[in-house]
């Protein structure tokens, strides 16, 4: 539970960074502007890790909204994960026994995407735009025309959901004043290694006012970015090692034990 | 307490991985069975991916089978020179074995061929120990006591080319029957992660007529080598081993290998071996259940392995 208290560092800077450019009156000629900040930066993968939370900060200049609860403003949060390929496959039923049988493959698809709204995305502005920013996932967005329910990609979907890698929450972000604002999303045991892409939108009227980016790094720390890097840099010399400590650890075993 | 697999990227529960060994453990010391044919399934069945898991319980069988090694080198019961060529075979059927794992990976059906390769495996095993304890625990209740000796006839197997002198097993026989059961046992070894005692110890026996003292040594010395060539194999082409899970197994396999050794000597026989077949059996008919059970969902996805 170091990342919680970590956390509340990170909060307690967040909300000073943010206080800091709110009394400096940063303002731009078009008006509002948002600007976003992360809790950590870097998430550490070590032996204890079961997840991790990321709480977004976010802060809008100029704020023209009278109460955190007016709803003037809406805000979205897009976190994307690094790419991987992904199969998913069909199982099938042969005398009795279930195996995989169809398969597709689906070429750089996001480990991880979560979209955090101050209401649901429809709400906020039409599709057009929302594609246009790469707000709603789509696996497959050149082969659309015209869109065809794939069942390969609605079961990616589906299960990465059910994974928590895929995460949507139209009650995500919550306005805590009339300008700063927090989203806070749960990483689960299983997020890949790489960056994190984090992009927040300032909407009113359906129109976007303004946007920020940032970073997290998610990366194995300790014994498991060691264990894990030598695996797959020096795997002859990975695998020597498995096998010097199994040998060593029942050479140990039968000096304690086993002499009798 | 959970723990982060660097390999496997799951957490898992180190008390029941450690569990998980110290049981195993146990029964290998009280059977004098490797129990790489339980660590990997029961990994299996524990969420991890059947790869890790074979590569895994191959590094795990090292650990256990270097201990009994050493004991049974000190009494004098290891054939090396039977070993070696058991295991010139094993080699290269383990490297095959490590080559089919890595082609099921990728084509997807890697869980399922290594499930039902158990199922038959455990089922066939539990089944013949499960009679066979039947029928000794009746003889010993009937009394009539039926010698079943085998005679010392000279079979096929004597027939062939290439033979070789084998002095501590005091047998002058073709080389080939050893090289063709190493490679056997290699092949096992390679896709099931497992020691593979189970069809070497009576293919010794039965087959080349090795006397029953150097029977075991040998088969634990030839394991170390196997092993230990399979978990290599599977670092290379799979990166399959998760070094962390293979640790907390280790230690417990040790700690309970000796508590089952200590066990073995007060309870008796036949009970013991009725207890193993119906542990096999149970693990069996859980893959089977597994296997046949109607999906929770009609897809999965898998990630393949960047090396």
């Amino acid at each position: 539970m170091k990342q919680t208290a970590l956390q509340f560092v990170r909060f307690i800077l967040a909300t000073s960074i943010i206080y800091s450019a709110l009394t400096h009156e940063r303002a731009s000629a078009q008006g509002e502007s948002v600007e976003l900040d992360t809790s950590l930066r870097e998430i550490s993968i070590g032996s204890d890790f079961s997840g991790a939370d990321i709480v977004i900060f976010g802060a809008v200049d100029d704020s023209k909204q009278q109460s955190p609860g007016s709803n003037y403003y809406d805000i979205v949060v897009v976190v994307r994960g690094p790419s991987e390929k992904v199969i998913t496959r069909r199982k099938e039923n042969y005398f009795g026994i279930w195996a995989n049988g169809e398969s597709r493959s689906f070429e750089k698809i996001p480990s991880f995407y979560g979209v955090l709204s101050t209401s649901p995305l429809e709400d906020i502005t039409n599709a057009a735009a929302l594609r246009r920013l790469y707000i709603e996932f789509d696996p497959t967005p050149f082969e659309r025309e015209p869109p065809t329910p794939d069942p390969f990609e609605e079961a990616l979907i589906r299960l990465k959901t059910q994974q928590g890698l895929y995460v949507k929450n139209p009650e995500g972000v919550e306005f805590l004043s009339k300008s700063l604002f927090r989203a806070s999303l749960e990483l689960p045991t299983s997020v890949a290694q790489g960056y994190y892409s984090i992009r927040i939108y300032l909407f009113h009227d359906g129109e976007l006012l303004s946007w920020d980016k940032s970073i997290v790094e998610v990366k194995k720390a300790g014994i498991e970015r060691i264990l894990y890097t030598m695996a797959f840099d020096d795997p002859y010399a990975y695998g020597l090692l498995a096998v010097a400590i199994a040998a060593l650890s029942g050479m140990v075993g039968w000096t304690i034990f086993g002499r009798s | 307490m959970q723990i982060y697999l660097p390999i496997a990227e799951t957490s898992v529960n180190i008390f029941t991985i450690f569990g998980m060994g110290t049981a195993v453990g146990f029964l290998s010391g009280l059977f004098g069975v490797g129990g790489g044919f339980l660590i990997t399934p029961l990994l299996m069945l524990s969420g991890i991916p059947a790869a890790v898991a074979v590569a895994t319980g191959a590094n795990q069988v090292v650990a256990s089978s270097v201990s009994g090694s050493i004991t049974q080198w000190r009494r004098g019961n290891i054939d090396f020179k039977m070993g070696t060529l058991l295991l010139s075979g094993g080699i290269i059927g383990a490297l095959i074995g490590v080559q089919i794992v890595n082609y099921l990976a990728e084509t997807g059906q890697i869980e399922i061929v290594i499930s039902l390769l158990y199922v038959f495996f455990l089922s066939s095993i539990g089944l013949l120990m499960l009679v066979e304890s039947v029928q000794v625990w009746r003889r010993n209740r009937g009394g009539a006591a039926r010698s079943a000796r085998r005679s010392g006839q000279h079979s096929w197997i004597h027939g062939l080319p290439l033979k070789l002198r084998f002095q501590r097993s005091k047998l002058y026989i073709s080389a080939i029957p050893p090289i063709i059961i190493g490679f056997l046992v290699g092949l096992l070894s390679g896709i099931l992660g497992i020691g593979g005692g189970f069809i070497i110890l009576p293919a010794m026996i039965y087959l080349l007529r090795m006397p029953t003292k150097v029977v075991i040594g040998t088969s634990l010395f030839q394991v170390i080598f196997i092993s230990g060539f399979t978990t290599v194999f599977h670092a290379v082409s799979n990166y399959a081993v998760d070094l962390i899970l293979a640790f907390i197994l280790m230690v417990g396999g040790v700690i309970g290998a000796q508590f089952g050794a200590n066990a073995g000597q007060k309870l008796r026989g036949e009970q013991l071996r009725a207890f193993l077949a119906i542990l096999v059996l149970g693990v069996s008919l859980r893959l089977i259940y597994d296997l046949m059970s109607t999906p929770l969902d009609p897809f999965v996805i898998h990630v393949p392995i960047t090396g």
